[in-house]
Order: C-alpha cells, then sequence, then structure tokens
C-alpha cells in the first residue's frame, strides 16, 4: 500500500506532495493513502516511508498521471520551488515571482504545454504554504503569476487542498481529545 | 460550421458551467462577435486574457475561444509580420499571444500556419497601475 503523511503543523506544509496524491488518487481511486501528523517537530512529508525526495518520487511512480516531460526541467522547478519560492524575505521572494512572471508572459504553463505538469503542481504547492504570497497574488502585483495561480486553483486538486488539510489537522485534534476525556474516565 | 469550430467540438472537452460573471463575459464577447467589432476589441480582449486564462475565465477553453480565434488569428499574425518594433509589439499585446499560441496548439493548426513565437523574449514586467 502507498502511504503519504503529510505534517501539517510544518513550517512548510507540503503541498505539492498533497496535491500530486488528490491527483493520482482522482485518476486512480485511493492509490495513495494520505495520512496526517500534528508534531512540529516531525518530517514535512513522508512518502512510503521516506522524506527525501518526496515529489519527485510521487512524479516518477505516476507517469501516467504525470507524463514523461523532461525530468531534467521538472527537477529544475522542484529546486526553484524549494529554494525560492517558500522563501518569506519579501526581497527575495519578488526577485523570484518576477522571473516566474516572465516564465508566463507567453506560457499559459510553466512547461509551455497544454496541460497542467509536474512543475506548476510543485511552484503552486510551494507559494500555497508561503504566507506571504496570498495578497501578492490577489494584488496581481505580477499579473501573470497571479493567472495561472487563479486557474490551477480552479481545479478541485488544487483549490480543494487546504480545507482537505484543515479539516484533517481538526479531525486529529477532535481524536486526540476523545482519547484523553476516555483515559480519565478509565483513570 | 467551420472547421475549426468542428476540430474543437471533437475534442470533447468538459463544458463548463457558467457562473453570472461568465454568463456575462459570454454575452459581451458574443456581441462583439456579432457586430465585427473584434479588432477595436482586441485591447479589451489582451486586458481579459491579462486576469483569465481564456476569455470567459472557466477552467478550459469554450467555443466562444475557437470563434474569437478564427477572427483574432489572422489579425495578429498580420500585426507580427508587419510590425518592426517585435518586442513592443509582444509586449503590448503578450495576452493575446499566449492564448493564441495554446488555441493553434490545441486545435493543430498545420505547423506552417502557426505563428511561431519567442516565448522567452525578455519583455518588460507588466505593472497594474
Amino acid at each position: 500500500m502507498v502511504n503519504l503523511v503529510i505534517n501539517g503543523k510544518a513550517p512548510v506544509v507540503a503541498y505539492a506532495e498533497l496535491i500530486a496524491s488528490r491527483i493520482v488518487n482522482a485518476a486512480h481511486k485511493d492509490a495513495i493513502t494520505v495520512e496526517f501528523v500534528d508534531e512540529k517537530n516531525a518530517a514535512p512529508v513522508v512518502f512510503n516511508g521516506s522524506s527525501d525526495d518526496t515529489f519527485a518520487k510521487i512524479i516518477s511512480t505516476y507517469p501516467d498521471v504525470f507524463g514523461h516531460e523532461s525530468s531534467e526541467e521538472v527537477a529544475h522547478w522542484i529546486k526553484v520551488a524549494r529554494e525560492q519560492l517558500v522563501v518569506k524575505n519579501f526581497q527575495q521572494l519578488s526577485q523570484s515571482l518576477e522571473r516566474l512572471d516572465a516564465v508566463l508572459n507567453l506560457r499559459t504553463f510553466i512547461l509551455g504545454g497544454l496541460k497542467i505538469s509536474a512543475a506548476d503542481i510543485v511552484c503552486w504547492g510551494a507559494l500555497r504554504s508561503n504566507g506571504m504570497v496570498g495578497s501578492i497574488i490577489k494584488n496581481k502585483v505580477y499579473v501573470n503569476v497571479s493567472r495561472w495561480y487563479t486557474l490551477l486553483e480552479l481545479n478541485p486538486s488544487f483549490g480543494g487542498a487546504h480545507e482537505y488539510l484543515t479539516k484533517s489537522m481538526q479531525g486529529i485534534k477532535k481524536a486526540v481529545t476523545a482519547g484523553k476525556k476516555k483515559e480519565g474516565h478509565k483513570a | 460550421m467551420s472547421e475549426l469550430v468542428n476540430k474543437f467540438q471533437n475534442l470533447s472537452l468538459e463544458k463548463p458551467e457558467l457562473s453570472k460573471e461568465q454568463q456575462a463575459f459570454a454575452a459581451q464577447w458574443e456581441s462583439v462577435l456579432k457586430t465585427g467589432r473584434t479588432q477595436e476589441q482586441l485591447g479589451e480582449l489582451n486586458l481579459q486574457l491579462r486576469d483569465n486564462t481564456f476569455a470567459l475565465a472557466t477552467y478550459q477553453p469554450t467555443l466562444i475561444d475557437v470563434q474569437l480565434f478564427e477572427v483574432v488569428f489572422p489579425l495578429i499574425k498580420e500585426s507580427i509580420f508587419s510590425s518592426k518594433d517585435v518586442k513592443g509589439n509582444y509586449a503590448k499585446q503578450r495576452h493575446v499571444l499566449r492564448w493564441l499560441d495554446y488555441l493553434q496548439r490545441l486545435l493543430q493548426i498545420p505547423e506552417d500556419d502557426q505563428l511561431k513565437l519567442n516565448y522567452d523574449l525578455e519583455l518588460p514586467r507588466e505593472v497594474i497601475e
């Protein structure tokens, strides 16, 4: 059984992995079991027991879903997402968004194809996890980034990811509280 | 029915249910098409495609995108061919160009008829005042 564990309390929540797994599960019913943990110090994301290269691993496990695009290009965007798009320093983030904006001048999706690719997922996920980004998107500071971001948000696998995470995290809290009460009762 | 509309319908993309706002966009562009004012509305179309990937702000292109494409494609091709200031021309209508390029590939316009874009031409960042 393939499983993915997302830490909802991680400083950078692994939205890209969460969205990728939602896309996989939309194509193959329940192919990936998604679980959540509520622990500050746990790894942000674990895929099949490993916390390394999780996004790349999910993508390469399902080539029928994510296509066979040049893995070099995807690797480049994974790096950009991980190193630049989660940054909270306003000046650095602005420069990264300006570069992404230039890529999207004449492209609807990041790799220039007709469909969402792994590069779009990993960048969108990184931006979704970054608290600095919401108002920048809303205010259309980088018009192309805003247009691209808004389009992907219309896809339920993207747009519904945050609500799914929040609800699942509430579920964990309730379960924990219920467990505590039970123990108290026993004692 | 034109050949392109036919082709588009054969792609059998999911037809989105239009929201109130999207219905208003549809009415606006249908009227532009009907009254033949597409050329004078190119700036407006570019603006619409700045904020939305497709003309009606839908997730996928609709029939109206294809109908607009049929009229706009030859106009833009002409303007690109005859323009001396390539960069300025690109910058001014970059969103229409992006959208045209998406549709020309989606509709599989023959290679020779396609508008060849220089995707990495450095354009000044567009800033909304």
